[in-house]
């Protein structure tokens, strides 16, 4: 009888048991799929890490050292296991040429420098996962610029330093375990040992990678106590091999969690699709369920009646879903097969994922019991009675047709929207669904458009300004560095050109933690804070040399906030500095520092300038470039682009399905939703139509309904937006703790409201061409 | 002449069965002012009949001309207009709209049909509440009045836009015999208007109190007797006795 029931169910309700078939199964898919790239994300990883033999402890350095004192200290450490220092020769942009089309490097902020393939450990590996190797005349080139460039193998790469003019081919693809996200700015190409001797004696801009490989990993914050203490070379970037990874998930991270967001998401949408088709159910079949009950059967058994259907629909979905994800995987996982290489699948990537379409299955079982639990209150007596009224009662003595003249002056439109306000609990689901889709529409748009926009700078730390300079090795580049200070405010060449200049000068110094112990915190200083003024989330700049302002990450691993204050080593001595800001950063990991402090040993200074003239910025760079030969100008957009690049081009793709799948959603809902809307008031269509009432009036009607819960819906989306998704945008950055979105307002107040309004108001119209068809006769049953 | 039915014939299919044949060649012939109901047994065809001569049912032989017009030569739209202009209906059931209150449920056609100012209609419906004898509900839930009085409700909406003519399907038939007398006196009262009144019924109490009654079965009108007008409820009694006398002739 269940089987006939469910079938006769099936043919009537088509459109439903679609729609609720279709987000259980997106549902299931996109967290079998999450899963699926979190097991192969975790399996990739550790695979990479394992084949490439990652480094423990990396200390970055410019400048002479004595590998002597290194390996002495190496050799004295018994966590030690293995030590070697790489060196890497630094190539400057306008001499490297990578592209098709002949262009330099000198536009990207990436620093690209040569290498020779490691003995010991840090190797770098192909695309088939073993260590690369080249001869003569071949290079490795990373897979940041292969996937950057579409580089095939056999292209050529060309560099060019004065006179010297040699050519590379492109023999393999490097996955470098070390600087492969788009995050990290320094890139390694590998070269033969040959060539590698040929380019040391052209390349005299060469950086250190004190590289230790230790016994046992986590041993690594005891080591690093250990290196900090001693007098090896510290000027430099420290790096570890938890680091490391956190940098490579990254972005592949990112992705995970807007799946499962979407996910949960699309779960909501058919948790509140079941309740409202399991309530329209009831409310239809109200007299049917009393009879079943004043004929003796049990609650049990009527429910076990309505409840099949949904673990039928629940179980094929969620198989589905599992399948499905199968096959999608691949797409999202693509850029990390192409980074990371993919570990050999377990039995574990095939368990995960079937568990996450469990989870779903479920959950949506849980949820129907749930609500059928509503049978329980029904009473035979009551189900045989005729029907209540349903709705707000005193919206609707509020709302009177007759009477004074109302403040809507179409009937129509005057009686939908009261049709919606009497019956809110109803229309509550497709506002929220309205709501959720705005949200999905916005968040990711929102996203990129702030993580795209000049002012994003703000959030790496640094004030607005058109062009910045950035000089690493101070320790060589002193002189050059104070050369450009001075040309860039030297008014009498200068005066109609630049506008303004701030300096900044970054030092590595030892700063006391919560629990008293000393850690190495990089500070930036500066005279004037107020030329490129940086927006801080509480408290200001510093202002004197006792004043310091934290990056949000670092006031957390502090313990600070504005007023207190930190210990920090100056020349040997302890001093207290009052903590006057906190900032967010996401440059360096998101933990940097703000003083006005004064030290020899400068790691690298920067200098923010902006130009008179707003079109002359790219002649200015030039000039500045042709000028000084180690320095590399950029301009802010290319700035935050080139740091950025791959989770722009990420969300980027993930905005556009969002809002496809948004509408989508939108018009799937819409239509079930309506849909059984004129199921349940058929009868008052038929009275309606014999009194005279056209079908396009009340199509019209229908039409105002969708359009006004659409209107809430998008002020709740609204809301949601701006208060919710600004902290999902936050959490996706670290180091960003209060994200402020750049809209775009032909996007958020047109386009998206606009396409919604058309989907939802074509739906509604497609769905409500039924009532021409719907049976008049209805008024005599 | 305001209704006539030529060759009138309605026939419903069955699934692996022979059509049903519920109208079998009807002709029929409703004059303007008039009063008429249609009698017959459960199944003779009598609703049927109401329905497909009001345009609400499409014939399946046959043509069905209302005040110069051929109702199945119409178009949805044009029939929803004579349904809003020229016609009026009131069921067993009052058949209200559960979301508005008394009045709303009267003005509701008028309001989004009819392009009158809302004064005008107020004015009309207020009117026809007071003759109804149920102005003071009008601000009321259909829950918070009685059958009899949600009948009378629904007999205002029949009226509000002026009807040639009010199609009644058992209209008493959900009603005690008080409320039923006292819905057919307000018929009455409406026909003395000018309003034409086509009525269904089993009751030989309200046939009696019609000018002309039609006798129905097996889907064909087998007798035709005419009463009268009903001038006072004096003549009822023997108006009663008539109609009873006439069932037991044809042996219903």
């Amino acid at each position: 009888m269940v089987q006939r029931l469910m079938k006769k169910d099936f043919k009537k309700n088509k459109v439903i048991v679609f729609t609720l078939f279709t987000f259980i199964l997106l549902s299931a898919m996109l967290l079998s799929s999450a899963l699926t790239i979190a097991t192969e994300l975790t399996g990739s990883l550790d695979h990479l890490f394992e084949k490439a033999k990652v480094p423990s402890y990396v200390q970055m350095y410019a400048g002479d050292f004595s590998q002597d004192e290194i390996n002495t200290f190496s050799e004295n450490n018994e966590l030690v296991k293995n030590q070697q220092t790489v060196t890497m020769l630094n190539i400057d942009g306008e001499s490297l040429f990578l592209q098709v089309n002949g262009d330099s490097e000198v536009n990207s902020i990436i620093e690209n420098s040569f290498v020779k393939q490691n003995e010991a450990f840090d190797f770098l590996l192909d695309s088939r996962d073993e260590i690369a190797g080249v001869h003569d005349g071949e290079i490795g080139i990373p897979v940041y610029h292969q996937q950057l460039y579409n580089l095939e193998l056999g292209s050529k790469v060309q560099v060019q330093i004065g006179d010297f003019k040699k050519t590379y081919t492109i023999t393999s693809f490097i996955r470098d375990a070390q600087m492969n996200p788009s995050l990290v700015t320094s890139k390694r190409f590998l070269v033969s040992d040959n060539d590698w001797n040929e380019l040391e004696t052209k390349l005299s801009n060469q950086e250190h990678l004190i590289e230790f490989e230790l016994n046992d990993d986590s041993s690594i914050s005891e080591f690093e106590k250990q290196y900090e203490a001693s007098n090896l070379p510290q000027s430099g970037t420290a790096l570890t091999k938890s680091l490391y990874q956190v940098l490579n998930a990254l972005t592949d991270g990112i992705v995970i969690a807007i799946i499962i967001l979407i996910s949960l998401l699309l779960l909501l949408i058919a948790s509140l699709c079941l309740r409202f088709t399991i309530l329209t159910a009831i409310e239809e079949d109200y007299r049917e369920i009393g009879i079943m009950k004043a004929t003796g059967i049990s609650n049990k058994n009527i429910r076990k009646l309505y409840l099949t259907k949904y673990i039928v629909i629940a179980s094929i979905a969620c198989l589905g879903g599992y399948l499905a994800s199968l096959a999608v995987t691949n797409v999202f996982t693509k850029s990390m097969s192409v980074y990371m290489g993919l570990a050999p699948k377990t039995m574990i990537s095939y368990f995960l994922p079937l568990l996450g379409s469990l989870l779903v299955f479920l959950f949506v079982y849980l949820f129907c019991r749930l609500v059928f639990r509503r049978f329980k209150k029904i009473s035979a007596y009551q189900a045989l009675q005729a029907g209540e009224i349903s709705g707000n009662r005193k919206i609707a003595h509020r709302m009177q047709l007759s009477g004074k003249k109302h403040w809507i002056g179409n009937h129509t439109i005057f009686i939908g929207i009261r049709e919606v306000l009497t019956q809110i609990k109803t229309y509550i689901l497709l506002m929220l669904v309205f709501a959720i889709s705005l949200f999905m529409m916005s968040v990711p748009f929102n996203f990129l458009q702030t993580i795209q926009d000049s002012s994003f700078i703000s959030y790496m730390g640094a004030g607005e300004s058109d062009l910045r300079i950035d000089i690493h090795q101070m320790d060589k580049y002193k002189e050059e560095s104070e050369e450009v200070f001075r040309y860039l405010t030297n008014e009498s060449l200068n005066n109609d050109v630049i506008e303004k200049v701030a300096s900044y000068e970054t030092s590595a110094y030892q700063m006391k933690n919560a629990d008293h112990e000393i850690s190495t915190i990089k500070i930036e200083s500066s005279k004037d804070y107020d030329v490129f003024p940086l927006h801080y989330t509480d408290g200001r700049a510093p202002q004197n040399d006792k004043e310091i302002a934290l990056s949000s990450m670092n006031a957390d691993e502090f313990e600070v906030s504005v007023g207190d204050t930190v210990t920090i080593i100056l020349e040997g001595k302890e001093e207290k500095l009052t903590v006057s800001g906190i900032y967010q950063d996401v440059t360096n990991g998101g933990k940097t520092a703000k003083g006005m402090l004064e030290s020899d040993d400068v790691l690298w200074t920067t200098y923010n300038f902006n130009v008179k003239d707003a079109s002359k910025i790219n002649e200015v760079k030039t000039k500045l470039e042709q000028t000084f030969t180690h320095i590399k100008v950029t301009d802010m957009d290319n700035y935050i682009k080139q740091t950025l690049g791959g989770i722009i081009e990420q969300v980027t793709s993930l905005s556009v399905v969002s809002f496809a799948l948004s509408l989508f959603i939108s018009i799937l809902i819409t239509s079930m939703f309506f849909k059984m809307i004129l199921a349940k008031e058929a009868k008052n269509i038929a009275i309606m139509k014999s009194i005279g009432i056209s079908t396009k009036t009340l199509q019209r009607q229908y039409i105002v309904r969708a359009l006004f819960t659409l209107l809430i819906g998008l002020i709740v989306g609204v809301v949601l937006t701006n208060v919710l998704g600004t902290q999902v945008g936050s959490l996706l950055l670290s180091g960003v703790s209060k994200l402020t979105f750049v809209t775009n307002p032909l996007i958020n107040y047109l386009i998206i409201p606009f396409s919604l309004v058309l989907v939802v108001s074509l739906s509604v119209y497609i769905v409500s061409v039924s009532i021409k068809k719907m049976n008049i006769m209805l008024i005599a049953e | 002449m305001i209704l006539k039915a030529t060759g009138l014939s309605k026939s419903f299919p069955i699934e692996n069965m022979e059509p049903q044949h519920v109208l079998k060649n009807i002709q029929l012939t409703i004059n303007k002012g008039e009063f008429v109901s249609v009698m017959g047994a459960s199944g003779s065809g009598k609703s049927t009949l109401l329905y497909t001569i009001s345009g609400m049912m499409q014939p399946s032989a046959g043509t069905v001309e209302f005040a110069g017009e051929q109702l199945n030569k119409l178009t949805e739209e044009q029939l929803t207009s004579i349904r809003l202009n020229k016609m009026g209906f009131v069921f067993q059931q009052a058949n209200l709209l559960k979301n508005f209150n008394l009045k709303d449920n009267i003005i509701l056609s008028a309001y989004l049909g009819k392009k009158e100012s809302q004064k005008e209609i107020d004015k009309r419906a207020v009117q026809l509440m007071k003759q109804t004898g149920v102005h003071q509900l009008a601000l009321k839930d259909i829950t918070q009045a009685s059958g009899g009085q949600l009948q009378r409700v629904s007999i205002c909406r029949a009226l509000i836009n002026k009807p040639e003519i009010i199609f009644g399907d058992e209209p008493t038939g959900a009603l005690n015999s008080k409320s039923a007398s006292e819905i057919m006196m307000l018929f009455n009262e409406i026909n003395q208007n000018g309003t034409t009144i086509l009525l269904v019924t089993h009751d030989a109490k309200v046939a009696s109190k019609t000018e002309r009654i039609l006798f129905m079965a097996d889907g064909e009108i087998v007798s035709e007797k005419y009463l009268g007008k009903m001038k006072d409820e004096s003549t009822l009694k023997e108006r009663e006795k008539q109609v009873a006398k006439w069932l037991n002739g044809l042996d219903f």
